[in-house]
């Protein structure tokens, strides 16, 4: 065993472990899963120290048949885009775990679906031949679907069912497009490596990449494919939103680089204009509904289709720097919106209401949470010295050359992002206290030391932007859109 | 270690590290934090006297990092040590230190005492950084720390519902000219490559003027307006004053507000490259002056009064960067801050023995409160241009270049500096002449503690004397050592009588309307009056609301078309699916997953097939 295959198949050997746990020992559930997803956050940071980025190309290769008359085969591998994600995930993941501390029922059930979660994700980011990858991407499907379905709020049902029509609807389409790759590629195979060897002609392309957007588009969500996602975030408990959007709406943008770039330049190139345009939308249409929703939550979520456009624009502007802003966006969405989310569910633990509407002046009696609310704010709308800045800075400077018209929209995205988060503040932290508010109790130790890694990440990645930058930078120049082809 | 210590960025590192202190043993130090928070500034101070000895002996140093860098495009961060910078630093940290010493006094019995110096500490950490930042990026990173800051200090009261409006008001009038500035340095590096201050000049020389160059330029001066709070983003620091006097005094008077000039001096060069951004920039900052100057008549408190007075006197210091003369402006600057932050600081004393600051209600208290007086009196005649106080210099200066430019300005000037002079007198001679018999709280008011006095006192020999190494006496001394303009038309004898006339003719009627012509026109110029509010703060207020609340609208029909129209679109196959299936079975919330599931087989048993033949 390796480290690739290692970190994604412990987690799933953890389920396990809780699936067969007796009864009687359900209450150590916690702990195991704690020790799971500690242990991969230690391999993933063992795959850190193994893999080389200043070296481009894939790193640690694992690969063996697997169904070689079909050209399936078992391939792993890492380079500097995914790494980043790796880790990402793997501390999402221990976050998330530790979050949910204080579940008390369906112990088991729950831990075992977030660590089958945790194969599907690594699964997806590390697998290199298509039908893996498939699969892996499918087999997060499934659990999200359950996490939201059993452990959900009022609207449960409804919420999970929409999310899964409409990951599988897109993935239904993203199979097809596997499977036309495979039938109409000469090198009839599904590994990415020899696929791109024999590059496709336009025609085929721009058919197979319109199946491969659709299934990354739902997930990223791109506009105008977006609407499942306020209402499954509504839904979730808190930690699992930190999983969705922390990590599940990263897949869509991987996917988009990994495959749909990569794979089919010239039709990348071709939709360019599209891509960037609903980019924009979303920016826009995210920021602006994000401005009128009363419900927490449904804001965050909001504030995320607006966030996630910047990935979008990023990779559709295709420049080295575009590139790298929506790398460090993927990433910094990831700390802060799980932050947000987090924040939003201890509020919602205390007072069983997510209006905006109904608090007031909680700053007084929560110092605590209200200096982390405002840190997690701040982040979210661009304040220099945390992480969100450089990601948007980099993504408006690599924009604004060729597409000045779109980077100046995504500039008045960054406006709406501070108007809607500035007045929650204002609402929820400051003024007078209403009559008949509830007046929860401060966060405790134990809630802030969850947040903690967060916070110190986001204020690293936020002073010492290169450290990051450099630890995805030898990945970017095959990605760049229309570069040797005019 | 010493070099490290004599660095030009540490005058930003000994309040950042007060910062961290005060906000993590907050609990422990309590009433110490203002003895931290006091002792860095005085560090920064020490060190940037040090720095200014070696600028002007050694001149320029500048060194700077890698901070972000992808493909071509490539960000630096560092520091520039110049006169400019180094004398900067040295004001900034010696009045924030008075500031901080005073507010030991002023804010000793609020529970938040520890809050408000780590937020304090902060913001100077932010001021120095920006002064010493070499180029566009720290600045910007810099100015928008203490954008929140100002943010947190407006609302350091956040239970008043006035100071949470306010601090919201001013975070977001200054994000959207933030956002200008963003995207004009961005436009900077992408067609100059840089944006270090000293790069930016060559190469924007050597580049020539562009559209490209004039829209970046345009667009750093939207975001220099919306800090510096230039018409129409002027409504958001009259409000401000919803924060403690001490943040007034320091952020909304002396410093932050000052920043937005020195972003126009640092960016000269690329500015001077288009005569129409000039002009646009001396129109903008001529009107703010002239109308500011006679809005700060009208009101009825102090701290109102004293912002009106700051825009007034930041728009004389925009339009002189119009007039090409970012010298003068600077010198401006610099006296300014002296007498501003004095002036606040007196009326913080007056709100602290009289708890009221509504001019109605005051007078008189030049008995009681002898030294607070004294002091307000320097402050008030200085920023009136009475000579040899520093105010006369620096405004001398911006007057000359004026009267270079054009006669109509220079004329809008003189009249500003004369309602300055009017207004100014006025706000002295009602709070501390006259009888104290108006008010209650005025017949019992004392002298503040010495906390509070000896840093106004300090503050007062400074209004007094800071212009002189400016003024002609020492030879213009000043302008040559910061030497980014030279002064301008010295000589002239118009200037020279014109800034004098205005400012006597203000004096006298200030004096005339207090006493032996008390309310004589009031009547007359009522309506006159309202209508200037009305048209200079009602107006664009409402224009900033209807702003908001369309894009409120907006973001109601987005969330609208949301649910409604994209959703309706997606959902309705799955509702229709739902009923269709009604026909065969119960329904169950499940059938979707199942019918799907099903779906999914068949396509897999497709697909199987197909890869078998």
């Amino acid at each position: 065993m390796t480290l690739l295959s290692s970190v994604v198949f412990f987690p799933l050997a953890g389920a396990l472990v809780l699936l067969g746990l007796p009864r009687t020992l359900a209450s150590r559930a916690f702990p195991l899963a704690m020790g799971f997803t500690g242990l991969t956050l230690f391999i993933a940071f063992g795959i850190l120290g193994a893999v080389d980025p200043t070296q481009p190309g894939f790193q640690l290769t694992e690969k063996m048949p697997w169904i070689p008359e079909w050209g399936v085969s078992y391939h792993l591998a890492v380079d500097t885009l995914s790494l980043p994600l790796i880790l990402l995930s793997a501390l999402l993941f221990a976050v998330a775990c530790a979050a949910s501390s204080q579940r008390k029922e369906k112990q088991k059930e729950y831990f075992a679906l977030m660590l089958i979660l945790e194969t599907g994700v690594m699964g997806s980011f590390l697998a290199l031949d298509l039908m893996m990858f498939y699969i892996f991407w499918e087999l997060v499907l499934i659990p999200m679907y359950l996490l939201i379905g059993i452990f959900g709020g009022e609207r449960k049902n409804r919420a999970a069912v929409k999310f899964f029509l409409y990951t599988f609807c897109g993935s239904l389409l993203m199979l097809l497009a596997v499977a036309a790759v495979y039938f109409l590629s000469p090198a009839r195979s599904f590994d990415l490596l020899e696929l791109l060897k024999s590059p496709l002609s336009l025609e085929i392309q721009r058919m197979v990449f319109l199946g491969f957007l659709a299934g990354f588009a739902v997930k990223i969500p791109v506009f105008p494919l977006h609407t499942w996602l306020p209402e499954a975030h509504v839904e979730a408990p808190a930690p699992i939103s930190v999983l969705l959007a922390g990590i599940l709406l990263k897949m869509g943008a991987y996917g988009l680089m990994r495959f749909g770039v990569t794979l089919f330049p010239e039709a990348a190139l071709e939709f360019r204009p599209v891509l960037m345009g609903l980019a924009v939308a979303g920016i826009l249409a995210g920021g602006f509904a994000a401005l009128s929703q009363k419900d927490l939550k449904r804001m965050i979520a909001y504030s995320s289709v607006s966030h996630m456009g910047f990935v979008v624009l990023g990779i559709s502007a295709g420049t080295e720097a575009a590139l790298s802003g929506a790398v460090f966006q993927m990433i910094s969405h990831g700390l802060i919106t799980s932050g947000l989310f987090l924040l939003a569910g201890y509020l919602y633990e205390r007072t069983h209401t997510r209006d905006q509407d109904a608090f007031g002046g909680l700053a007084a009696g929560m110092p605590r949470y209200a200096g982390l609310l405002i840190f997690f704010s701040m982040a979210s709308l661009g304040l220099p010295g945390l992480s969100g800045f450089p990601a948007e800075l980099l993504v408006l400077a690599g924009t604004l050359e060729r597409h000045p018209g779109a980077s100046a929209a995504a500039a008045a995205g960054i406006f709406l992002s501070a108007f809607y988060l500035v007045t929650m503040l204002r609402k929820v932290l400051w003024g007078p206290v209403p009559q008949n508010a509830p007046v929860p109790s401060d966060i405790r130790p134990g809630e802030t030391l969850v947040l903690l890694p967060l916070v110190i990440l986001i204020l690293l990645a936020g002073i010492c932007p290169s450290l990051f930058t450099g630890l995805s930078a030898a990945s970017l120049p095959p990605l760049v859109i229309g570069a040797s082809n005019g | 270690m010493v070099t490290l210590l004599l660095h030009p960025l540490s005058p930003a590192a000994f309040p950042l590290a007060a910062a961290a202190l005060n906000f993590i043993f907050g609990k422990q130090l309590k009433a110490k934090t203002a003895w931290i928070s006091s002792a860095a500034s005085l560090m920064s101070f020490a060190v940037s006297i040090f720095l200014l000895t070696r600028t002007a002996a050694h001149g320029v140093m500048q060194g700077s990092i890698i901070w972000l860098e992808a493909g071509n495009f490539k960000i630096t961060s560092g520091f520039l040590l110049d006169p400019l910078s180094a004398s900067f630093l040295a004001v900034v940290s010696l009045v924030g230190m008075l500031i901080q010493i005073y507010a030991a006094g002023s804010m000793k019995d609020d529970p938040e005492f520890t809050r408000f110096y780590s937020t304090l500490s902060l913001f100077m950490a932010a001021m120095t950084a920006l002064i010493a930042a070499d180029g566009l990026l720290l600045f910007f990173m810099a100015w928008e720390i203490m954008g929140l800051c100002s943010f947190l200090l407006i609302g350091f009261w956040f239970q008043k519902e006035a100071a949470a409006k306010a601090a919201h008001k001013a975070f977001l009038a200054t994000r959207l000219g933030d956002l200008c500035l963003l995207l004009g340095l961005l436009m900077l590096s992408s067609s100059l490559g840089t944006l270090q201050f000293t790069a930016l000049s060559e190469k924007a020389a050597a580049l020539g003027a562009s559209a490209w160059l004039s829209a970046a330029a345009l667009l750093i001066f939207a975001g220099a307006a919306g800090k510096s709070a230039q018409f129409p983003f002027h409504i958001w620091l009259p409000d401000a004053m919803e924060g403690p006097t001490p943040v007034s005094a320091l952020i909304h008077a002396a410093t932050m507000v000052a920043a937005g000039i020195y972003l126009l001096i640092r960016t000269f060069p690329v500015l001077a490259l288009d005569a129409r951004v000039l002009s646009v920039i001396a129109a903008v900052g001529t009107f703010t002056a002239v109308l500011t100057a006679l809005l700060a008549l009208r009101s009825q408190e102090i701290k109102k009064t004293l912002a009106f007075s700051t825009l007034s006197q930041l728009g004389m210091m925009a339009a002189c960067i119009g007039f090409s003369n970012p010298g003068a402006a600077f010198f401006h600057l610099v006296t300014h801050a002296f007498f501003k932050a004095l002036l606040f600081m007196g009326a913080g004393n007056v709100l602290h023995a009289c708890g009221t600051q509504n001019l109605g209600r005051l007078g008189g208290l030049g008995r009681p409160m002898k030294l607070t007086s004294g002091a307000f009196l320097v402050g008030s005649l200085a920023l009136a241009g009475l000579p040899p106080l520093s105010g006369f210099w620096s405004k001398e200066g911006i007057l000359a270049a004026a009267h270079g430019y054009s006669p109509f300005y220079f004329g809008a000037l003189l009249l500003t500096s004369f309602l300055t002079a009017l207004y100014s007198a006025r706000l002295y001679l009602q709070i501390f002449e006259g009888s104290a018999s108006r008010s209650a709280d005025a017949e019992t008011a004392r002298e503040c503690p010495k906390s509070m006095t000896i840093p106004l006192l300090t503050l007062g020999v400074l209004a007094a004397a800071a212009g002189i190494p400016g003024s002609p006496w020492m030879g213009y001394f000043f302008q040559t050592f910061i030497g980014i303009s030279p002064h301008g038309d010295p000589a002239s004898y118009a200037v020279l009588a014109g800034s004098l006339i205005a400012c006597a003719l203000g004096l006298a009627g200030a004096w005339l309307s207090a006493g032996p012509w008390r309310g004589l026109g009031l009547k007359e110029t009522a309506g006159a009056g309202r209508f200037l509010e009305k048209a200079g703060m009602e107006l664009p207020n409402s224009a900033a609301r209807l702003f908001a609340s369309g894009l409120k609208t907006a973001g109601r029909a987005a969330a609208c078309t949301d649910r409604l129209l994209l959703d309706g679109a997606v959902m309705l196959p799955g509702v229709l699916l739902q009923l269709a299936a009604a026909g065969f079975r119960k329904i169950q919330s499940g059938f979707i997953l199942h019918y799907l599931l099903a779906a999914f087989a068949a396509v897999i048993g497709l697909l199987a097939a197909g890869m078998n033949f």
